[in-house]
């Protein structure tokens, strides 16, 4: 059901998070309850599902498939054209209220039965400094996992708020030490998601 | 009143409204613990980190 909060994606623009605010607990972060065009996202599912060259990453605290867009410019199109980047960083602009650089990454994420992610916070010095994590399935129920978990602090009983992976939203957040994050084990199906890393710049780092 | 949500645990549920998204858990329910079990950090190492291997960007 499409609730009041929804915005309307920019039809020649498939990636939007504008009309949401900011929540500043655990961490500054927003979730976006529809953040991709519907065709895209069908596209998207088909690629990921037959033919997206999907890698196994295994680490002590992940497992997962991945791959890079910058590598599939056929298919990614899209997703990697700069002016929707440039749009996309804009908007990420505005709603955290500071510049960014003009790289972004962009990668895919698959998980499978079994895989799950510890909690972690992407907190590297030098590296990203936001990330917009887009979700797409089939309709993923509660008990399939895959749930997204924001925590108050490093200790993985201190939940703030589980978020259902809904296809089509997004979660985007500032990256700093304390922002805490998880995704539980997968039990059914798939969990796909989407991405981009922004940078800030340089100059706006102190502080 | 007995708070039975976990968003209750670090927010102020009267600015901060549930959204669609957010999936209700039992502070003390079985569930909740599940999911913790899943995800607390069982190693040792640091939870500063990225899921990544990948970092190409368009620049």
């Amino acid at each position: 059901m499409m609730s009041a909060s929804v915005v309307d994606v920019e039809p020649n623009w498939p990636i939007s998070i504008r009309g949401v605010s900011l929540k500043l607990a655990p961490f500054r972060h927003m979730v976006v309850p529809t953040c991709i065009a519907d065709a895209e996202a069908t596209r998207l599912l088909d690629w990921f599902e037959n033919d997206a060259p999907w890698r196994l990453v295994e680490t002590d605290f992940y497992a997962q498939y991945e791959f890079c867009l910058w590598d599939t410019p056929d298919k990614a199109n899209v997703l990697t054209n700069s002016n929707m980047l440039c749009g996309l960083r804009g908007e990420m602009a505005r709603a955290f209220g500071c510049e960014f650089e003009e790289r972004v990454n962009v990668v895919a994420h698959k998980l499978t039965p079994g895989q799950r992610i510890e909690i972690h916070n992407d907190h590297l010095l030098g590296e990203e400094t936001h990330r917009l994590i887009l979700q797409l399935n089939r309709e993923l129920r509660d008990e399939d996992g895959g749930l997204f978990m924001l925590f108050n602090s490093d200790n993985a009983s201190d939940v703030n708020v589980v978020l259902r992976p809904v296809h089509r939203s997004a979660l985007a957040f500032e990256i700093s030490a304390d922002s805490f994050h998880a995704v539980s084990r997968m039990h059914n199906s798939v969990r796909y998601t989407l991405i981009f890393s922004f940078y800030r710049k340089q100059d706006q780092l102190a502080g | 009143m007995q708070s039975d949500r976990i968003d209750e645990r670090g927010r102020d549920s009267q600015s901060e409204p549930v959204t669609p998204d957010e999936l209700t858990v039992a502070v003390d329910s079985v569930a909740l613990r599940r999911l913790i079990e899943e995800v607390e950090n069982k190693g040792d190492t640091t939870l500063a980190g990225y899921n990544r291997s990948y970092h190409r960007h368009n620049r």
